[in-house]
């Protein structure tokens, strides 16, 4: 009934096979099988993906630091995601390590760059991507989530892992999991349709908008979506924006006492987006005088020839192939500003 | 660290390329030792001193029962580490619930006692019911001079402290360790490959089985204050076996994997449980080393067997009510253990009226029956295991039966529903056909060829699969 069959020992009752052949077969076959089922998802047209973790952020976050300051670190929205690539800047500027931090969503990164500013390790130079309602003191902490939050460290490494992993594989999409392709198969009767966008590991996000199907509601969309967010009369005005701006430049000075420096700049954004975003923050309102207000350089794109000719296909981002060309356009622009003292050495390393 | 996380892959394969150079003997334990304790303080380094102390004073109490021949000095001895152990167990786990059962009490007599519960909390210090239960049994069976005291104390600390195993079990015994430190060993071919097979088959069953197809399911129903439909709750209920198991199961043979590319043998905790024919069968195949440490040294020592029938009763009861403690200081587990020593007490009854010794119940018909009764005897009791408190298990059984909160709103998909049964049949059905073999035995019976099919199948699903590394529920017992 209830029994105890213990002898005292351990007995090694291992099968007898010839395991150097199953060990030396197994590692081939898994590696057809994982290759057979990413030759398919690229031949359906999927490109690797990598989610966006908080993980990856913190690990990202802790790249930030350079003793001779020489590391750029992107701040703002998706936009700045989207519309910086990082490989022009490691071409152009090969003597700076670039750290990609940029939020997607409409949150304002005033947070993220004063928690740069209380962090004394930090030395480098800010891009930080912005538009007028977001320097609004009462949102300066959106993106708390991500700068607030601590992860365990095997948690950051363990995701960091897999999402290395994402980054060169296809099959490893957390889209295209058994689990969730079983799923929507048995519960749609359909497998997933590749995204126009991905995330790469270091954080940048790809628009390829020739993918897109539905690119006319998406731009909808997000024109309703600004269009509400701002539409009950929540903005601030400028006066009530002032105040902030002070404990800001304090944050500035705090970064430029280390020798490191910060810039703002207003990314593209086109059609009905960029006419609701004008007429709810008209810029000589709001952004020429924030501009006047602040201690860091502000370059608003509209004020650029280089920057002011890119289109953006969803009205809020640029489309990869355009990327190129305004990263490099947006790097000679903060040369030729020349406020940015640190910056201009660069130019003898291109 | 967990065995599904890529810092324990780096970690195992630093310490088994350490193992594996031609260094002494002494110092590739010692190696292991080190691992052992870095393993376990790579959750909370302080409460390694608590792994050190008990294995200090189990060493000394046994060393001292080995060189003394005066009972009272060796039942001295015997009292100090048990009362060493149970004690460290008794607070860290029961403390807090005790207390507030204390307070609870005070009130119900109309004694204003408030408990400082709010300013302080018990951490539980992860694998202490299994560590404890391992130096146990080594006193006691020093006591009862069944093994010699260890002379080592390098030994007996690794056989403590042994990573593969330190967690959540199998709950080893001295006698099937420390003969294995005596000699230099280097793992063979055989054990290496065998080793490996069984650390995919356990990811297998953790990351595939577990945690991607079991778990959301059961996680979705089992949401307390969320009324869910009477298919939903079954699904959860159902999903709950499919997952303890695979779960368990997955950290059991990830054990005995990693220990045999060490070179060492360590006894298997599972059985196929899922096709047992009655709740002994289920303790005997499912975690095995458990039901064997409570027959030996609690059932045992209570009388076992061998008194009259009223004490027989008390005797299985006492064991499994203690059993379901050693699970956790709730009073559902206290229930699931209750409930279990009753069904055994029934069947100790039953077994001998003229209805348990039919011949029917040896036959294929027969064991059908009897599986199909206590499978769902099994799935009934194990809602209290996963339920969060008394009243969420009530509210579990009221739905089950059809007397919840009414809602036919289900939560779950079609694709959650064949998530939990096909693959739970796929189980039930497998474990039948191997119901009377080992795994050994079982694997021994299957080509190479469709053994390493097998296991790059598993190998692929175990990539292409998961999500975020979960923690194995046995953790927090």
């Amino acid at each position: 009934m209830f029994t105890s069959s213990f002898d005292g020992s351990a007995q090694d009752a291992t099968p007898r096979k010839s395991w150097g052949w199953c060990w030396l077969g197994v590692p081939i076959l898994c590696c057809a099988l994982v290759s057979s089922v990413e030759a398919y998802w690229r031949a359906r047209g999927f490109r690797s993906d990598v989610p966006n973790t908080k993980e990856l952020w913190e690990y990202w976050r802790s790249r930030v630091y350079d003793d001779d300051g020489q590391v750029i670190v992107l701040l703002g929205t998706s936009r700045m995601k989207a519309d910086i690539d990082l490989d022009t800047v490691k071409q152009r500027l090969p003597r700076y390590r670039v750290v990609q931090l940029a939020i997607v969503g409409d949150s304002s990164p005033i947070g993220t760059l004063q928690n740069l500013a209380e962090d004394e390790r930090f030395r480098g130079i800010v891009l930080c991507g912005i538009m007028a309602p977001l320097f609004d003191r009462p949102r300066w902490n959106d993106q708390r989530d991500f700068y607030g939050h601590r992860s365990a460290s095997r948690q950051i490494r363990s995701t960091v892992c897999t999402n290395y992993l994402q980054e060169h594989l296809v099959a490893f999409n957390s889209r295209l999991r058994l689990t969730s392709l079983l799923t929507r198969w048995l519960d749609a009767h359909q497998l997933p349709k590749p995204d126009f966008k991905r995330q790469t590991f270091r954080r940048s996000l790809q628009y390829d908008f020739f993918r897109s199907e539905d690119l006319g509601e998406r731009r909808q969309r997000r024109a309703e979506q600004y269009g509400s967010l701002y539409a009950q009369g929540d903005a601030s005005n400028f006066v009530e924006m002032r105040q902030g701006l002070r404990e800001l430049n304090e944050s500035i000075q705090r970064i430029r006492d280390r020798g490191g420096d910060v810039v703002f700049v207003r990314l593209p954004s086109s059609g009905k987006r960029l006419q609701l975003e004008e007429d709810r923050f008209l810029k000589s309102e709001f952004w020429d005088r924030i501009r006047g207000d602040v201690l860091s350089p502000c370059i608003h794109f509209q004020e650029v020839p280089a920057l002011a000719g890119f289109e953006c296909p969803d009205d809020s981002h640029l489309d990869c192939r355009d990327t190129t060309r305004f990263t490099a356009a947006l790097i000679e622009e903060l040369m030729r500003v020349g406020e940015v003292a640190e910056m201009r050495p660069l130019s003898g390393a291109e | 660290m967990l065995f599904n996380s890529y810092d324990f892959l780096f970690f195992f394969v630093a310490v088994l390329l350490v193992h594996l150079l031609p260094l002494p003997w002494w110092l590739r334990k010692f190696n292991l030792l080190a691992a052992s304790y870095l393993f376990y303080m790579s959750w909370n380094p302080p409460f390694v001193a608590l792994l050190w102390l008990s294995t200090l004073i189990d060493w000394c109490a046994a060393k001292g029962m080995g060189r003394s021949e005066d009972p009272l000095t060796r039942k001295l001895l015997l009292l100090l580490s048990l009362c060493t152990n149970l004690g460290i167990l008794g607070y860290f786990k029961y403390a807090e619930t005790v207390l507030e059962y204390f307070t609870d009490a005070m009130h119900a007599m109309g004694i204003g006692y408030q408990a400082p519960a709010q300013q302080w909390s018990i951490v539980l210090p992860l694998g202490i019911s299994f560590y404890t239960f391992q130096t146990l049994s080594y006193t006691i069976d020093v006591y009862r001079r069944r093994i010699e005291p260890c002379r080592s104390l390098l030994d007996f600390a690794l056989f403590v402290a042994f990573f593969p195993q330190l967690i959540a079990g199998p709950i080893l015994r001295a006698g099937q360790f420390l003969p294995q430190c005596t000699e230099p060993k280097r793992p063979s071919g055989q054990q290496f490959g065998w080793g490996l097979s069984l650390i995919v088959l356990g990811l297998f069953l953790k990351i595939v089985l577990a945690d991607g197809l079991f778990a959301p399911s059961v996680n979705d129903v089992y949401l307390p204050g969320r009324p869910v439909s009477i298919s939903d709750a079954w699904i959860g209920m159902l999903g709950f076996v499919g997952q303890l198991y695979c779960d368990f199961a997955g950290y059991s043979t990830c054990a005995v994997g990693l220990a045999l590319c060490l070179g060492f043998v360590i006894p298997a905790n599972f059985r196929f449980p899922l096709a047992m024919t009655s709740v002994s069968d289920f303790w005997s195949r499912f975690h095995i080393t458990l039901s064997r440490w409570l027959h030996d040294y609690l059932f045992l020592a209570l009388g076992g067997y061998r008194r009259r029938r009223a004490r027989v009763a008390f005797n299985l009861i006492l064991t499994m009510v203690l059993c379901g403690w050693w699970h956790g200081a709730t009073f559902n587990f206290l229930l699931f253990g209750l409930l279990n020593g009753l069904y055994l007490v029934m069947q100790f009854q039953l077994r001998r009226s003229p209805v348990g010794r039919l011949a029917f119940w040896e036959t294929a018909p027969g064991k059908a029956v009897l599986w199909a009764f206590h499978f769902n005897l099994l799935a009934w009791t194990l809602v209290l295991f996963r339920a969060t408190t008394f009243e969420h298990a009530t509210v579990m059984y009221q739905t089950l039966c059809g007397l919840g909160p009414a809602t036919t709103y289900s939560y779950l998909t079609d694709a959650q529903f064949l998530f939990v049964l096909v693959p739970l049949q796929s189980i039930v059905l497998l474990h039948w056909l191997f119901r009377e073999l080992t795994v050994e035995q079982a694997v021994s019976r299957c080509p190479t060829w469709l053994w390493m099919i097998a296991l790059s199948a598993m190998l692929t699903a175990i990539l292409l699969v998961p999500g975020e590394p979960a923690e194995y529920v046995y953790f927090q017992f």
